[in-house]
């Protein structure tokens, strides 16, 4: 280990003074197993320049060394892995926007074994031309079998990153909020749009990507009302913050800007203190807002200009520049080369030379650029080459010196002797690219403005504004105003207009004022002495290699769509999506091609901005909060006698319960046994419950049910079966009346919510004039099936009422106490023995099924889960609909024609569904049982059957099994299924023919197994 | 006509003293939690508070032409009348909740539900709904300085005191389970709010809450019946 003072000394590009650092407060990290340290207030890039890292990752196709080469989210190059531990490892970080914090683990995401020596570099200077563009799509054309291998190799090269292989130990959430005005961005049009809003009344939402707010002031050396710029931020973020209407977001990135003004913001809550959040936190968190109004004040990002060599590390955006010196005291070289074409790439050489490095030049391709930068550089002593360009770096893992010539006025070709200077670093503007992104995320397109260069945001059916170095401004004293005309107009146009008169806010003074400048020129690609296919490699899209000459070799080969070069070259994929190349790629196509920029045109922006993490998308619904997990009220008493559980819908119901080692098998077996010979007791709460109350409410059964309802009588309960309006049986179940206008329907677990709506459907759209009213009871009462020979005997021990068999008949009801508490007794059998439902409220649920297991020891009372239960109503054929049925069939098709009732008076729903023609045909799947010859045969579900096990495939397939278990009372396996014309070939045999090449040969047989006259249940 | 014959009215509320059963009998839907007792706990002592509310008496009130009547009945017993839309009206134990433009429901102590659906089925001849939902539902109260911050995390319906006033009740979305959500006292500094919710529902709302608001201290408790 290095010692502090080591550590300290290898810093040798940060200055002594000045900077948003904490210079009291070291922090020690690592770059590629290099123990490194930076300061408080660092980010990892500035940390990195700082130690004079250059080389930082090795480019994806040619392998080429790359450093750093902005202070922004729009970074190509300086995409780290970072992580300490397996289990925080993420890929995909800018070390511009990652804050330096203790123990901090960083790794270059590709080349191998490490970026200053990197096999891959040499493998690309010579077989770089193996991926010219294009390449996936050649490749994949052919030769077909060469893909394999170029895959391997491609993917290798490609990685950026690479993700934990163990679950992530952090939590992240969501939190929703809402605004009269969101303002993206606390720049000095975001700060001023945010005050001004509030000042109305209004409740404003500030975000910020990054760690503080500033926006461009975080780097500027003008005043602001007389205040240095980020005094001035101070001042309004206090005021901001004194304001209780107003929230303000920083390290909280707007990635998203979606319909009617939702917005989402992932906010990055303590990736900036550690590796892990610490405890209870969560790491990351993602903001849904909803806003009246949006104001983006998104700024703009700097456009490196296009020569050749240009990746080489020590080439960077003017801008950033200006960003390290100042707001992180590091000047990242010792000889600066300045190459730009307008006023704002002079900046950066001001605060290198007061750095006390040396600027070599400033290359402007202006001809005659007369602006106040251009004065001031020439007063400081700055030497300024007018009308030439840079055309090509030198060096080999550093900038080591430049070539510059003269060129012509438009920039195309050089007119004169090249010369050589020598450097450490070259700093390039070419304008200012707004970040219109968000502003396109809705629809709306970008539009060229030939004025300032750059797409600004186009017109929008949003209710939303732009200000600041988005829309076009350019000087600070034009934003900060812009950002005021927004804030107001923000605010006017929601509801809090009006809610608080003031004054109108004045726009404060900028220092800068409005010095002449000289117009930029238009210049993307800086020509060379060799034809672009020729001179060294120019790149466009460093994060994907794509070159000048790649592009104009895509358009030679007929591609002209933006979208389509954009495919074809890669330009502006990744995890950067070319922030900084895809204007310059754009102007490229546009001069092969002979068009304008404005007639190039832009790709689509589409959310997000910035990569995301999966956990912040995911927020806490995850493990057990994945999907609402629902429990009866005798949940408790199930997870003590250790049940197993099945998910039915969203409800976990006791699927078995195995004593001691028994298999799920051996369980089920027991429970059915015990069920038949004595008495069993199934938890039946999840059943949908629903309370049916009107004077109507019988005839609306009558409508929705298939059956007829006019004759029931109070205190007897009726199978009902559903159809939807198509003649499909969509649910099943016993419904009761309770007394002339009161009904207590059941439905399927499943079906529940989805009968409840069907009802309120019809009644509120179809049948309004019938008075009747539902009412969900589901979760109201608790419900246990005792069923088996025993279970009267078992209920007679708790009950008050009489039971017998002659006074409570099987599909009768009784209100009555059960273990002293009220219930409702429903006489009635899904096992086909006989079987009493008892309902209770549900906070006496726990307490009377625990009674019912006092009093049922005498007869070894045994619960039995959803897997017996499945069993033994398949039994007595009774049907599961979603199981035996499949939204595909009719009343008729699964043999249940005694429930339907064509002679009802009124219609019901799914009776001219039923009568179409292909309905009426004979020879449909009929739902029959099927009886396999050898009894112990187990028929898999979704077995299909055919008539011919001879016939050569493909075989003629005439249905499949629905539903198959091992009955244990009947000592065989039982089965169900869908068979052509089944119903007309009772007695008939069909075949099985497996996977495995067994065939299993069953007989089409009655779906009733068990007990076909009824005597079980109406004992 | 006698709505008696019509409507199967049952007194679902058991005589626990006659059946020599005792209050054990009753179990709240977070009765498995097994949340310390209310009890001496203030608002003040966490960030959130969460407490399950005793099992308590709920009726479901349907109504639409016979609105006014049933209104008018409701005063004249508990005090109070059918709360306008998105809002509640409160009469010491009682409390009406507007539920959709012809549903409310009434929480009362459990012993009273029998009483007063009868008393209020009696002043109406006409079509109305009355059911006892007293089973269905758990009742969460969620009180202090981050109560509004656990609802933000929870549901994206706008809860500032501007637009969730005191007394304005709501159904809504709550993590991935539907709630009627109640304001019960807000100002600025903190809130109350009443979370009503579908028992089968209360763990995993529960299993939330706690996640939601383990950053703020949430601290749970019971209100013993």
């Amino acid at each position: 280990m290095l010692s502090q003072s080591q550590l300290k000394i290898q810093q040798r590009n940060r200055l002594d003074n000045g900077g948003r650092i904490n210079r009291g407060k070291p922090i020690t990290f690592s770059f590629d197993g290099r123990p490194l340290m930076g300061f408080e207030g660092d980010t990892l890039a500035s940390a990195l320049l700082a130690n004079g890292v250059d080389v930082v990752g090795r480019s994806f196709k040619y392998g080429r060394p790359r450093g750093i080469m902005t202070a922004g989210v729009e970074e190509p190059n300086a995409v780290l892995q970072i992580g300490s531990t397996e289990a925080t490892q993420i890929p995909n970080i800018k070390a511009t926007e990652q804050m330096l914090y203790n123990g901090l683990v960083a790794k270059p995401v590709n080349g191998w074994p490490n970026v200053d020596f990197d096999v891959m570099g040499l493998l690309g200077r010579v077989g770089g031309d193996l991926m010219t563009p294009g390449f996936y799509y050649k490749t994949f054309m052919w030769p077909k079998s060469r893909w394999e291998t170029y895959e391997k190799f491609i993917r290798k090269a490609a990685g950026l990153g690479s993700s934990p292989a163990v679950p992530d130990v952090d939590r992240y959430d969501h939190m929703n909020r809402h605004a009269d005005v969101m303002v993206v961005g606390a720049g000095p049009a975001g700060l001023m749009a945010a005050l001004r809003a509030a000042k109305s009344g209004a409740r404003v939402l500030i975000a910020d990507e990054g760690s503080e707010f500033g926006g461009s002031l975080l780097f500027s050396k003008e005043t602001i009302d007389g205040k240095p710029a980020m005094q001035w931020v101070a001042d309004v973020v206090e005021q901001l913050g004194a304001n209780p209407q107003v929230t303000m977001l920083t390290r909280a990135t707007v990635n998203g800007y979606h319909d009617h003004n939702f917005l989402t913001i992932s906010e990055r809550r303590t990736d900036h203190l550690n590796d892990r959040a610490p405890s209870g936190q969560a790491r990351q968190r993602m903001h849904k807002v909803r806003a009246g109004s949006v104001v983006l004040a998104t700024g703009a990002h700097e456009r490196p200009l296009v020569f050749a060599n240009n990746d080489l590390p020590g080439c960077m955006v003017a801008s950033s520049i200006s960003h390290y010196i100042n707001r992180f005291a590091v000047v990242p070289g010792n000889k600066l080369v300045v190459v730009t074409s307008n006023d704002s790439g002079y900046q950066c050489a001001l605060d290198w030379a007061d750095a006390g490095r040396e600027v070599v030049a400033i290359i402007d391709t202006r001809a005659a650029p007369d602006g106040v930068a251009t004065e001031l550089a020439l007063e400081r002593g700055i030497k300024v080459m007018k009308g030439s360009a840079l055309i090509e770096a030198r060096g080999k893992k550093r900038v080591q010196g430049a070539i510059v010539a003269p060129i012509n006025t438009s920039a195309t070709f050089v007119t004169g002797d090249t010369q050589h200077l020598t450097c450490d670093t070259i700093a390039s503007s070419g304008g200012w690219s707004p970040a219109v992104h968000l502003s396109c995320h809705t629809g709306s397109r970008p539009v060229w403005s030939s004025e300032i260069l750059g797409f600004v945001p186009g017109t929008t059916t949003e209710q939303r504004w732009s200000a600041g170095a988005v829309s076009g401004q350019q000087s600070l004293s034009d934003v900060l105003a812009d950002g005021v005309k927004a804030g107001q107009d923000a605010a006017n146009a929601t509801h809090a207009s009006g809610k608080a008169d003031i004054d109108d806010l004045p726009v404060p003074i900028a220092s800068s004022g409005n010095q002449t400048h000289c117009d930029a020129m238009p210049v993307y690609l800086l020509p060379h002495t060799k034809p672009c296919s020729r001179s060294p490699k120019q790149f466009v899209d460093m994060q994907n290699d794509v070159t000048a000459a790649g592009i104009e070799m895509t358009t030679r080969e007929g591609f002209e769509s933006i979208e389509h070069v954009k495919r074809y070259t890669a330009l502006g994929f990744g995890t950067d999506q070319g922030k900084t190349g895809n204007i310059n790629g754009m102007a490229i196509v546009a001069n092969a091609l002979g068009k304008t920029i404005a007639q190039t045109g832009t790709t689509v922006f589409r959310p997000n901005y910035t990569p995301v993490s999966f956990g912040v998308v995911t927020g806490a619904h995850t493990g057990p909060l994945f999907d609402p997990q629902r429990f009866t009220p005798m949940h408790e008493w199930h997870l003590d006698r250790g049940a197993e559980f099945e998910n039915v819908g969203q409800w976990k119901r006791p699927w078995y319960y195995p004593v001691g080692d028994e298999t799920m098998d051996q369980a089920i077996v027991r429970e059915q046994l015990a069920m038949r010979q004595g008495v069993g007791v199934l938890d039946a709460s999840t059943l949908g419950k629903i309370d049916i109350q009107g004077k109507d409410a019988r005839e609306f059964l009558a409508r929705v049910y298939t059956n007829a309802w006019a004759k029931l009588k109070p205190g007897f309960c009726r199978y009902g079966l559903m159809c939807s309006d198509d003649g499909m049986v969509m649910d099943d179940g016993v419904t009761a009346c309770l007394a002339e206008n009161h009904f207590h329907m059941t439905t399927t677990t499943g079906g529940a919510a989805r009968v409840m709506s069907w009802l309120e459907i019809y009644h509120q759209t179809e049948w309004p004039e019938l008075e009747v009213f539902f009412n969900s009871v589901t979760d109201h009462w608790a419900t246990m099936a005792i069923a088996g020979p025993d279970a009267r005997k078992l209920l007679e021990k708790l009950t008050d009422a009489d039971v017998s068999a002659d006074s409570l008949k099987f599909m009768q009801c009784t209100e009555a106490t059960v273990a002293g508490i009220p219930a409702r007794i429903f006489r009635i059998s899904f096992t086909g023995d006989l079987s009493f439902e008892i309902n209770v409220a549900a906070h006496y649920g726990l307490a009377v099924w625990k009674a019912l297991f006092e009093a049922g020891e005498e007869f070894n009372l045994t619960p039995y889960g959803t897997e017996s239960m499945h069993v033994l109503r398949a039994e007595k054929g009774f049907i599961i609909v979603g199981q035996d049925t499949d939204g595909s069939v009719t009343p008729l098709d699964i043999n249940h024609g005694w429930a339907v009732v064509d002679s009802k008076p009124f219609s019901y729903l799914g009776k001219r569904g039923m009568k179409r023609n292909d309905f009426l045909r004979t020879d449909r799947k009929h739902l029959v049982g099927l009886r396999t010859v050898d009894s112990q045969a187990e028929l898999p579900e979704g077995a299909q059957a055919v008539r011919d096990p001879a016939e050569p495939i493909p075989m003629t397939m005439v249905g499949h099994v629905t539903s198959s278990y091992y009955s244990a009372f009947l000592k065989r396996r039982i089965a169900m299924g869908l068979i052509k014309d089944g119903l007309n070939r009772m007695g008939e045999t069909v075949f099985f023919p497996l996977r495995d090449g067994r065939v299993i040969e069953a007989e089409i047989c009655s779906t009733v197994f068990l007990d076909p006259d009824n005597q079980r249940q109406k004992v | 006509m006698s709505n008696d014959s019509m409507v199967a009215v049952m007194d679902q509320c058991a005589d626990l003293s006659a059946s020599g059963a005792d209050a054990g009998m009753l179990s709240s839907g977070l009765a498995h939690a097994q949340l310390p007792p209310a009890a001496g706990t203030s608002t003040t002592d966490s960030g959130v508070l969460l407490t399950e509310k005793a099992v308590t008496g709920l009726l479901m009130l349907r109504a639409t032409s016979n609105a006014d009547a049933l209104s008018t009945a409701l005063k004249s017993y508990c005090g109070i009348a059918l709360s306008s839309r998105l809002h509640s009206d409160t009469n010491g134990a009682y409390c009406v909740r507007w539920m959709s433009p012809d549903a409310w429901v009434l929480s009362c102590p459990l012993e009273e539900v029998f009483a007063i659906e009868g008393a209020l089925r009696d002043a109406i001849p006409g079509h109305i709904a009355i059911v006892n939902i007293s089973g269905g539902y758990t009742i969460l109260e969620l009180s202090g300085t981050h109560a509004r911050s656990v609802l933000m995390k929870s549901t994206g319906y706008d809860v500032h005191p501007d637009h969730l006033g005191q007394g304005k009740v709501v159904n809504t979305t709550f993590a991935k389970a539907q709630v009627t959500l109640r304001s019960v006292e807000v100002d600025e500094a903190q809130g109350r709010y009443e979370l009503l919710v579908r028992r089968s529902f209360t763990d995993y709302l529960w299993l939330w809450l706690q996640r939601a608001g383990a950053e703020y201290g949430l601290h749970a408790t019971s209100e013993p019946k």
